[in-house]
């Protein structure tokens, strides 16, 4: 009887309930810890400390990239092959 | 469909819950019984239709495009008529879904997917005529910079030029801006799919999707960072389009005026094209809880705003010629009126001027039928207006001598009738095999109408146990 | 419910997204690449002639001048390939029973053209005066290769657009002394005392590979020379003079 516990899996009725629970298990110092939902829930994936820091600095990389390559574009009668 | 319908304050109408809302967008995907004998006659008719067009490309490209109606003075006809206009009828897709967005319009939710679809396929519809206009489309990469052994580069002053890549960016965006939204309900359709072929497809496509808090914050991140890119879009897209005539010196065509007119026009041509999809496509899947009368009462409001801007244009356009006291411009606006197009211009004014104003009441909007038919003018008004824009000029410049007439040629029809074919084959398409209105944003809607999707900060608050028929989670996909 | 995808589909996964972001680049590398190798330009290849005529014996050796046998190129658009009788002229009377020389003597006889493969070949959508750019003092090899040295005629350079506009944009890299466009050819004769004597190092590139590129002085003649010639440089690259 004493197999281990690789997970704990909980079922919310109500998008709130997953806030609050949320919540109270990043405070009690739980980190590995993922909360699905079929559409955006505002505050569950602050309130488990993710940011998407990542996503924008992609972004803004990414567009810095195309702005740049943009400009290879001007003509330039001087280039060769 | 009935007539007349309430206005309703409420943007998702019935009692539903998360499992009702998903199961009911799902459902015409998923069940193919779902599909009525109209979606069948519209998707045979847009099909034939479309073998049409493939036909006339394939004479068009035998024999060059001496078939069409363009020769001296009038180079462009029907094929640059076309293009705008399709490109025009994109528009509210993107104003749907990018400013509406921003602008945190709730009500872009029930309709934004399918104005997209719309905006894509119209963009490739308008793609079409431009790339055929040039009669070597298979040199069409020239258009573009690439490092080549001609050390020819684009005209880059060229507001053809710019075209291209307004255009080919325009599409772009508008995919990847598309298909993102697509990504959590094409994971909605790989769990619900019992179909196990249906469902590799579906999950491959929606990429991993788990609908973890995680996902939801990267792809809100990225959803609003591609809103801000789409919204410059909507503007400059037809802008550059108008810049195509306003860059050229010839009377009619040399207006500061176009590109917001062109843009406002565009907008207004495309809720037409929304409506005149919306308004059977509703009634013959029953989304009449999810598009409610006040989508459709709003979206004719935007219209009527928008049609409103495009009549000032006409009237500046007249004013403006007589005012510049040059006798070309004076001539110009002569021609239109009483010249051998009269008939396009006057037809333009009842299409675009005076049957908007019907929307003012309040009735009329509330009234599908009604809606519908002035949808109808608005499209046929548009395209009128870009007749009167081409034709007129190029037939009418500077020299007497080289003024003519445009006819357009069977072919020339043949291709009109053969983009409206594809128009209607891969829209009716798309709501067979993708879900017509964003799922996952109703049920957010639905979940922000009972009051509580407000409070984004982190305090915790009290349960109301009395929220009947919206607190049933949607199981599954927790 | 299993799940429909094994662990392994992510690395399919990531690999079509890599594949999407690189895959335009990667398909614009491989289309200039494959546009600009030899594969495309048949530089240095070879083609199946009748007969294996070879430029290296008869101008590096024997001392033949090109316009022996293209005799045409000082006065007319095209260079010309030589007719039967311009060979026969010689081989009438040495290597007469030579079994290599057989089509060239069949020729004569049966009267009709040998059929050489043409090597180099501008478009025809191009107008192209082989004279003018001998008049303006412009040296065979820049355009053909160092043929001298060409044991079976093959395409010396790739005839792109941006390379025909190298000079016309800019001709004083390359206009030069008409009256020195052949003459190099004898300083370079093999098994000569003057055998790449007294040749100018220009005149050696040229000689060599047909590349060189001009020093501030070479150029400050060229400029001299563009003057001399009253080249307009401004309508030098304007469309029409190729593509009249």
């Amino acid at each position: 009887m004493s197999q281990p516990i690789y997970a704990i899996v909980a079922e919310f009725g109500d998008p709130d309930d997953l806030l609050v629970a949320a919540e109270k298990v990043y405070a009690e110092g739980y980190r590995k810890v993922e909360a699905y939902s079929p559409f955006p829930v505002h505050g569950v994936a602050e309130a488990l400390g993710n940011d998407c820091s990542k996503t924008r600095w992609t972004c803004f990389l990414s567009g810095v990239a195309g702005g740049l390559g943009g400009y290879q574009l001007a003509p330039d009668d001087t280039r060769s092959v | 469909m009935s007539a007349r319908e309430k206005l309703n304050d409420d943007l998702i109408l019935g009692k539903h819950t998360f499992r009702t809302i998903n199961d009911k967008v799902n459902n015409v995907v998923l069940n193919q019984n779902s599909h009525t004998i109209p979606w069948a006659v519209c998707f045979m008719v847009g099909f034939m239709l479309l073998q049409l067009m493939g036909l006339v490309i394939l004479w068009l490209l035998y024999r060059g495009i001496g078939i069409w109606g363009v020769n001296n003075p009038s180079m462009w006809g029907w094929d640059i008529i076309n293009f705008v206009w399709w490109i025009g009828i994109g528009h509210a897709g993107t104003l749907i879904s990018a400013i509406l967005l921003l602008l945190k319009q709730s009500w872009r939710n029930s309709i934004n997917r399918f104005a997209e679809a719309m905006t894509l396929f119209a963009v490739a519809c308008a793609g079409l005529f431009p790339l055929l206009h040039t009669g070597r489309p298979y040199m069409a990469y020239w258009m573009f910079p690439y490092p080549n052994v001609l050390a020819m580069t684009p005209n880059f002053r060229s507001p053809l030029l710019w075209d291209v890549f307004a255009i080919s960016t325009y599409a772009t965006v508008s995919a990847v801006f598309w298909f993102l939204g697509l990504i959590p309900d094409l994971a909605s359709l790989r769990d619900k799919s019992k179909n196990p072929i249906f469902k590799g497809i579906f999950g491959a496509l929606a990429m991993g999707w788990r609908g973890a808090a995680s996902h939801w914050q990267r792809y809100e991140s990225a959803y609003i960072m591609l809103a801000g890119l789409s919204t410059p879009l909507v503007l400059s897209v037809h802008s550059i389009v108008s810049f195509d005539f306003a860059v050229a010196n010839l009377p009619g065509w040399h207006v500061t005026l176009f590109p917001p007119y062109f843009v406002a026009g565009a907008v207004y041509a495309g809720f037409a094209m929304v409506l005149t999809l919306a308004i059977p496509v509703r009634a013959w899947y029953n989304m009449k809880d999810f598009i409610t009368m006040r989508h459709i009462d709003w979206m004719a409001k935007v219209m009527l705003a928008t049609g409103l801007i495009v009549f000032y244009g006409y009237l500046c356009e007249g004013f403006f010629s007589w005012y510049s006291g040059n006798v070309f411009e004076i001539d110009m606006m002569r021609f239109r009126m009483f010249g051998p197009y009269g008939w396009a211009y006057w037809m333009l004014i009842l299409c675009n001027g005076i049957v908007p104003q019907f929307l003012w009441f309040p009735k009329i909007r509330t009234n599908l039928v009604a809606l519908f038919i002035i949808c109808q003018f608005v499209s046929l008004g548009m395209w009128l207006e870009r007749f009167v824009i081409i034709t007129v000029s190029l037939t009418r410049d500077f020299l007497p001598s080289s003024w003519g007439y445009f006819t357009p040629t069977i072919y020339d029809i043949g291709m009109f009738v053969g983009t409206v074919g594809q128009f209607t084959f891969l829209m009716f398409g798309f709501l067979r095999v993708l879900p017509m209105i964003n799922n996952f944003e109703m049920k957010e809607l639905l979940y922000r109408m009972t009051g509580r999707g407000h409070h984004h900060g982190h305090t915790a608050h009290a349960l109301e146990p009395d929220l009947a028929g919206h607190t049933a989670g949607d199981g599954e996909e927790h | 419910m299993a799940q429909i995808f094994h662990p392994r589909a992510n690395i399919l996964a990531k690999f079509s997204l890599i594949l999407l972001a690189t895959g335009p680049l990667l398909l614009l590398l491989i289309g200039t690449g494959v546009s600009r190798a030899s594969y495309n330009t048949k530089v240095g290849m070879v083609a199946d002639q009748p007969v294996p005529f070879s430029h290296e014996h008869h101008v590096s050796e024997l001392g033949i001048d090109c316009r022996y046998c293209h005799s045409n190129v000082e006065n007319s658009a095209h260079a010309t390939v030589p007719p039967t009788e311009t060979c026969m002229s010689c081989h009438s009377q040495i290597w007469t029973n030579s079994p290599l020389l057989e089509p060239v003597r069949q020729s004569y006889k049966t009267n009709t053209p040998i059929k050489w493969a043409q090597v180099n070949k501008v478009p025809e959508f191009v107008y192209f005066n082989h004279s003018i750019h001998i008049k303006r003092g412009l040296n065979c090899n820049i355009c053909h290769g160092s043929v001298q040295q060409m044991q079976l005629a093959s395409k010396g350079k790739a005839f792109f657009m941006v390379w025909c506009l190298n000079c016309h944009r800019n001709p004083e890299k390359f206009v030069n002394d008409p009256d020195k466009v052949f003459s190099i050819y004898e300083k370079g004769l093999k098994g000569t005392d003057h055998e790449y004597a007294d040749l100018l190092p220009e005149e050696r590139d040229i000689l060599n590979s047909g590349e060189h590129t001009r020093t501030p002085e070479e150029l400050a003649k060229g400029e001299a020379w563009v003057k001399k010639f009253g080249i307009k440089k401004k309508q030098l690259a304007d469309c029409w003079i190729c593509h009249r």
